[in-house]
């Protein structure tokens, strides 16, 4: 998305990827339609350019053996780090090491989060439910003011723990906050210190050890590990997509796992693809993890 | 003189030492048991290296309780005296070392496999042509699943002999070998990216393992070899299945067709690769 709109307003050409027949078509011209080597252009999805299916490979190998030769003029090409991970066994020679975004550290989440609600109205002061610490850095003056009052001025670990639990993925932290906003306090702080409504809006999070998370459903398997990983190695897929890789699974039993996984809130459909949700990230990258499949390097 | 000797060496067995000797062969059986029943269930709790460590102590710690059972009952039967116990010992061993002579050797071939450990509860091991995964260890032979569910019992006393092929040495990979037999007119060129390629796009594929195809001519055919590590060994034989169907139909796209005769292996290949 940054680098998208980075590009449009640059008038770089963004390259869209092509369709499920052309990835699979053993002699295919379409690299030649779209590339140009006069003009600068983004690809800014490597993950859509290629099947993990025997007939899947051969375009990105192509791409790649091209643009890293220098034959496709100047350009950028972005990939998630999953795609990036399988494609480094792909191919046989010379590739160069990628550029990665930093993590968020706690410091620029809680930077990110106070930009995030600052561009709605109002001003938030975010403090966990349970004792009332303060969840983002607190000004010396607002300090000062709150132990005059002999109120709390204790900062909460929550914004430490949920950068280190996403692992640095703002999408990640994003949705895993989100879902655990919430705008009363629990009972004994409210009793303790009633929050009341003023020009400065309040808001509350779940201290970290009651966080909501997202939970594999009971009957995973390895056969659920081979969906997940296939969904996240490509970015997403379509059930055409999902079917196209022939998985050892029957198709109604593949539905059937969509279906569970999606209900469990494991995974969820934009348009017609299916993706790993952002706040169960962290729970498919262990799951993973554990049955041995190839992770991504970060 | 011997008679008298027989007759001395034994003490008088009252009531009481035969109640010890029933406690200790009761709570000794039940030591037994309670071991053999928790650590498998402690074990499943577990993976990795902790879980093979886990299950590798049951025969250890059955083995310690036997013994230990034996020279406790010993001590209360005689008079633990350097003459008596020469002459005990030496006449039950002299009769029972050629009765037993195979358990013997069967149950110290079990302690050897304690300490040098040719393979642990969980590996996959091949004697005497009996292929499966490592069960149990006990005291006279070990006890292996093969493929087919079926349990093999292989007396200890096969290591003196046999050698014994282990494919993971309880580590968690273990190399699969996929078998093509091609007719010649085809390019092995070709059909060798081919191959490896039909690895690379398994689900089952343990991608940070190498993946290789040997090549090999034969008489009646091109053999080739796709060497590659599945993410768990309990699949190998889906991975197998996997690599072969779509193996196949990738090599019939290209018009490589299958050897029509395949003569068995007369000698391994070397293990080359």
């Amino acid at each position: 998305m940054i680098l998208r709109r980075w590009a449009e307003r640059e008038g770089w050409k963004i390259l869209e990827p092509p369709p499920l027949q052309a990835l699979l078509a053993t002699e295919s011209d379409w690299l030649d339609t779209v590339m140009t080597a006069d003009q600068y252009w983004l690809l800014p999805d490597l993950e859509h350019y290629f099947l993990r299916h025997i007939d899947g490979l051969q375009l990105v190998r192509k791409l790649l053996d091209q643009a890293f030769a220098g034959s496709l003029g100047r350009g950028i090409i972005a990939c998630n780090s999953w795609a990036w991970a399988f494609l480094l066994h792909i191919r046989q020679g010379y590739t160069p090491v990628p550029c990665v975004l930093q993590s968020f550290d706690h410091e620029r989440l809680a930077r990110h989060f106070q930009n995030l609600h600052q561009q709605k109205s109002g001003h938030y002061v975010f403090r966990q439910s349970d004792d009332g610490s303060y969840l983002m850095p607190l000004s010396e003056e607002e300090k000062a003011r709150r132990q005059e009052q002999g109120k709390t001025v204790e900062q909460s670990h929550f914004l430490q723990n949920l950068a280190a639990y996403s692992q640095g993925i703002p999408g990640v932290a994003r949705a895993l906050w989100r879902a655990n906003l919430q705008f009363q306090p629990d009972q004994e702080l409210d009793e303790a210190e009633p929050m009341r409504m003023t020009t400065r809006i309040r808001s509350v999070v779940v201290p970290w050890s009651k966080i909501r998370y997202a939970r594999m459903p009971t009957a995973a398997d390895s056969h659920y590990a081979f969906i997940l990983h296939s969904l996240l190695l490509h970015g997403g897929l379509t059930l055409e997509g999902l079917h196209a890789l022939e998985l050892p699974l029957v198709s109604a039993k593949v539905v059937e796992m969509l279906m569970d996984l999606e209900q469990a809130e494991i995974i969820c459909k934009t348009g017609q693809h299916w993706q790993v949700t952002p706040q169960a990230y962290p729970i498919v990258r262990d799951f993973l993890a554990a049955k041995n499949l190839l992770l991504d390097h970060f | 003189m011997g008679t008298e000797l027989s007759a001395d060496m034994f003490k008088d067995i009252g009531q009481s030492t035969l109640i010890q000797i029933a406690l200790i062969l009761i709570s000794s059986t039940l030591i037994i048991i309670i071991v053999q029943q928790l650590i498998p269930r402690l074990s499943a709790r577990t993976s990795g290296n902790i879980r093979y460590f886990l299950q590798s102590l049951i025969p250890m710690i059955r083995l310690g309780v036997i013994i230990t059972a034996a020279v406790m009952i010993l001590l209360r039967l005689i008079d633990p005296t350097f003459e008596k116990m020469v002459a005990l010992f030496g006449g039950t061993a002299v009769a029972l070392g050629f009765a037993f002579k195979d358990y013997i050797s069967s149950l110290i071939g079990g302690i050897v496999t304690l300490f040098e450990r040719p393979y642990r509860p969980g590996d996959w091991i091949e004697v005497n042509d009996s292929y499966g995964q490592v069960r149990a260890i006990n005291m006279r032979n070990v006890e292996i699943v093969t493929p087919d569910d079926t349990l093999v019992y292989i007396p200890h006393l096969k290591l003196w002999s046999e050698p014994v092929h282990n494919a993971n040495d309880s580590g968690a990979h273990l190399m699969t070998v996929t078998d093509f037999y091609l007719e010649p007119g085809h390019r092995a060129a070709e059909v060798r990216k081919l191959l490896y390629d039909v690895a690379l796009t398994s689900v089952y594929t343990q991608l940070e393992k190498p993946i290789l195809v040997i090549v090999l001519n034969k008489p009646w055919a091109t053999h080739y070899r796709l060497k590659a590590y599945p993410v768990d060994h309990t699949q190998q034989f889906l991975f197998i299945s996997d690599l072969t169907v779509r193996g196949q139909a990738a090599l019939e796209k290209i018009g490589a067709k299958a050897a029509a005769q395949v003569m068995a292996a007369t000698q391994p290949d070397g293990g080359a690769g």
